[in-house]
């Protein structure tokens, strides 16, 4: 068995371009675990209402 | 947030993918996180098999506890929610909330509230490696598997291993189990596929 776990995606706390491209790359990655027969567990905050300002991801990001 | 006769739009082509990947892929759960712990039933419409707190996985001869890092209601596992966090999760306050507010607006006063208390915490990952250390020692799990702290990481002790799949918005990193090992990767979207996690480039290949 193979197994696929993910979390803290946020989609939704990025920019309107950001969360886009992001739902497309969990998209893929959905494809590639069905080409692979890879199950999916989603373990929490793949969906984010707020904290969307750029400041505190690009600070977090530059400081990690 | 889902309000009765209410489904926020976000992540609505997500989440039907996932609906059309749960058609032929049945099983995969969904454990709720401190931001998307609302759930009614669109998540279980689309497939999901919904967790508020955590799960124990066997798979082959391991054992798996998983959960999101945020905090735990039963108190065996010594992992205590924040008080915002239990108040929010609480039964009688989301009950009145919904009453006040319609599905439009409570969204959005989530999202300013959200927005005011955002914290720092990817920086404090001492909490769920203490805790993951000690549950490992007196359990008898082979994998912790968590996120919440945004830090992916992978620690080894000889009573098992706890793994932080990271924040994946930050990292695009992840965890797998295949062949009777967990690991951490990192998605390479160019090239739709995972390599193993790293700050250095790496040339394998996981399938």
């Amino acid at each position: 068995m193979k197994l696929l776990f993910l979390s803290d995606v946020h989609l939704g706390a990025l920019t309107e371009a950001e969360n886009s491209t992001l739902e497309e790359e969990i998209i893929q990655i959905i494809n590639f675990c069905e080409s692979n027969n890879y199950t999916i567990h989603i373990l929490g905050d793949l969906l984010t209402i707020g904290w969307n300002s750029q400041i505190i991801f690009r600070h977090l990001e530059k400081n990690y | 947030m889902e309000f009765p006769n209410y489904i926020p739009p976000l992540g609505k082509k997500l989440l039907n993918r996932f609906a059309e990947y749960h058609k032929t892929k049945t099983g995969g759960l969904f454990i709720t996180g401190n931001h998307d712990y609302w759930t009614m039933d669109h998540f279980r419409n689309c497939g999901f098999d919904v967790e508020y707190e955590y799960r124990l996985l066997n798979v082959d001869s391991n054992s798996f506890f998983l959960t999101h890092g945020d905090g735990l209601s039963d108190s065996l596992f010594n992992l205590e929610r924040p008080l915002l966090h239990r108040i929010l999760r609480n039964p009688g306050f989301v009950k009145i909330f919904q009453t006040i507010f319609s599905g439009i607006t409570g969204n959005h006063v989530m999202k300013s509230f959200s927005e005011l208390t955002r914290d720092n915490r990817k920086l404090n990952t001492e909490r769920l490696s203490k805790w993951a250390r000690s549950t490992l020692d007196n359990n008898s799990f082979d994998y912790i598997i968590t996120g919440h702290d945004h830090v992916p990481r992978k620690e080894t002790f000889s009573t098992g291993s706890y793994i932080n799949t990271g924040a994946y918005y930050l990292h695009k990193s992840a965890a797998i189990y295949n062949k009777g090992e967990v690991n951490l990767v990192r998605w390479d979207n160019d090239n739709m596929i995972f390599k193993p996690f790293s700050n250095k480039p790496d040339k394998s290949v996981l399938q």
